[in-house]
């Protein structure tokens, strides 16, 4: 067996061991699976709206879980719709502020000297800025469709990984299997890639697991100032904010895409946490 | 120390001079001009309404009229509110947000320390089990779910408090939104405080000052405290950062008259001028936060000037 092998079981046990983390991993797939399934499965559509059926509590007996909002549609149905978009958002908008973070990092780290500089300033100066105020700034410049919505998140959301990425980078640069990449003069954005990257790649998983949730909830922020997802979609954020104007009537309109929202976001802090831990023998 | 004060501005300014030329550009690069809401304007007034706002000027030209406005705070015309200038509506609006940043920061800055100290002075107990639920719940629910949950408890459920509105500025009235602003910040202070706390507790020369009998209460206020209080004091500036942005939702959702309302509404309406001033406003305020942490920090802790 080889130790690499090994490692990674060791870690995956200590993964395995850590009870929060591990509810939140069965949370998650349960939310996940809810998700793509609800929407399909439900005998209420998306949009199947109703008058007469408008602001019912919750109750089992008509398949109204969740209750209905002031259109007569039904929430349960709406809450894991929602659930689609705000998990996707989150998803995507992780994956392209990796991609920039990653290729930003590992040059600036790589490269060193002028290069590193000008470019870690750039991340600074973006720091001195609340997140949430450029995205507005971009969702302003760009309009309000929702692929720009995750663009426009991944773009300003790479800033910390591009630090940890060539603070990883700057300490495995001058390693020895490093000198045997360039000593058969290997081009740079293949050392960049075969070498570099792979051996960085702990650290920014973790960070990434941490960086969904906090994607979710600039989504659902945008969302419930109105700046976000729009009519007739629906995500979480929007749901909790139509839920705030009806507090007073219809309080389960709040209550279950704001719950939802809490679990999930407990749940992927509670894995980010645990792969960190598992991953990092030096935090035991 | 003055050395590192004058390095630390040095940082700040060109920070600062970028953020305003970027977002200027950037806003100018937006489709939909300020007018597009207006159906069927007639060419003439368009471009009247264009030339008395200065919009038919070379770029340039504009950016330039824009920087020296700015020199003395002159943030230009709103497009939203034709008779009121930017600067009157964020005179306006001031007033409100300070009032609810500063009394949630120091709220936050109080509470999320005691809670930290107690947690790490019961390590592994019942209390500090608690505190950490809390904090991790804290953490985890985004201000603009725990702004609606308190409504609905002590405004609707309760009766206790106004739902929404400024009303006088009396207590009532912002008690609520301080605390949806500053719980998310406590629980992320008292988490660092605890962990800083523990390491600290830690340290050779804590265990010295034990060894040589210095009575406890006077270990954790001379020993202690002092370089535990160092990695809270650096969060100080993004606990500000965060409270500038929840700050945004929180008057949104209790229709307070802050600037944050005006940010989201300019930004909805293509709003330039509004949105570029209260962008440079918070920047400013923001970098000059950092910058007093930073001048703090180093006054504190000499090993960071040399850095």
């Amino acid at each position: 067996m080889s130790p690499s092998h090994s490692a990674r079981r060791q870690a995956l046990a200590r993964f395995a061991a850590n009870r929060a983390a591990m509810v939140g991993l069965v949370l998650l797939t349960v939310i996940v699976l809810l998700a793509v399934i609800v929407p399909m499965a439900w005998p209420y559509g998306l949009e199947d709206a109703s008058l007469e059926r408008a602001l019912r509590p919750p109750s089992f007996a008509d398949f109204h879980w969740f209750g209905t909002d002031a259109n007569g549609r039904d929430l349960f149905v709406r809450v894991f719709y929602g659930a689609r978009i705000s998990l996707a958002i989150g998803l995507i908008a992780t994956v392209i502020a990796l991609f920039i973070g990653v290729a930003w990092g590992t040059t600036a780290g790589w490269f060193g000297g002028a290069v590193d500089m000008l470019m870690m300033r750039f991340v600074d100066i973006l720091y001195a800025v609340p997140l949430l105020f450029l995205i507005i700034v971009l969702v302003t410049v760009l309009g309000n469709n929702i692929f720009l919505i995750f663009a426009a998140i991944g773009a300003v959301e790479w800033l910390t990984m591009s630090r940890i990425v060539r603070g990883q980078t700057i300490a495995i640069r001058n390693l020895e299997f490093m000198d045997g990449a360039r000593a058969i003069a290997l081009p740079t954005p293949r050392i960049l890639t075969r070498y570099v990257v792979p051996n960085i790649i702990g650290p920014v998983v973790v960070y990434s697991t941490l960086l969904i949730p906090v994607n979710i909830i600039v989504e659902s922020s945008l969302s419930f100032l109105g700046l976000g997802v729009q009519e007739p979609l629906t995500s979480w954020g929007l749901l909790i904010n139509q839920g705030a104007t009806m507090l007073d009537s219809a309080s389960w309109m709040l209550v279950f895409p704001a719950v939802l929202l809490a679990i999930t976001m407990l749940s992927f802090n509670a894995v980010g946490d645990g792969l960190r831990d598992a991953l990092d023998p030096r935090g035991r | 120390m003055g050395g590192y004060i004058l390095k630390r501005l040095s940082i700040g300014i060109p920070t600062l001079l970028i953020i305003v030329t970027a977002s200027f550009f950037l806003m100018r690069a937006a489709p939909g001009g300020p007018f597009d809401a207006e159906v069927d304007l007639d060419p003439l007034v368009r471009a009247n309404l264009e030339a008395s706002y200065g919009l038919d000027q070379p770029i340039g030209t504009q950016y330039l009229r824009f920087l020296d406005g700015l020199t003395h705070f002159d943030f230009g015309p709103s497009t939203t509110y034709p008779d009121r200038s930017v600067g009157e509506l964020i005179a306006d609006g001031l007033p409100v947000t300070l009032k609810l940043g500063l009394t949630a920061m120091l709220l936050a800055t109080i509470i999320g320390l005691l809670a930290g100290v107690i947690a790490a002075r019961n390590r592994n107990g019942v209390l500090d089990g608690a505190i950490m639920m809390l904090a991790s719940v804290g953490i985890a629910v985004p201000n603009f779910v725990v702004a609606p949950i308190l409504t609905l408890l002590f405004g609707i459920t309760l009766q206790l408090l106004p739902v929404a509105g400024w009303g006088d500025g009396s207590l009532r009235y912002w008690l609520l939104p301080v605390v949806a602003l500053a719980l998310p910040q406590i629980a992320a202070i008292a988490r660092i405080t605890r962990s800083s706390m523990l390491e600290t507790l830690s340290a050779d020369y804590v265990r010295t000052a034990r060894a040589k009998g210095m009575p406890e209460r006077r270990v954790l206020w001379r020993h202690v405290m002092r370089s535990a209080f160092l990695p809270v004091m650096s969060y100080l500036g993004p606990v500000a950062a965060n409270v500038v942005t929840g700050s945004v939702i929180v008057e949104q959702i209790f229709s307070l008259p802050g600037i944050g309302r005006f940010f989201v509404q300019g930004a909805i309406n293509r709003d330039y001028g509004l949105v570029m001033g209260i962008v440079i406003l918070y920047a400013t305020v923001l970098i000059l936060l950092n910058l007093l942490v930073d001048i703090a920090y180093g006054w504190l802790d000499p090993r960071a000037r040399v850095k």
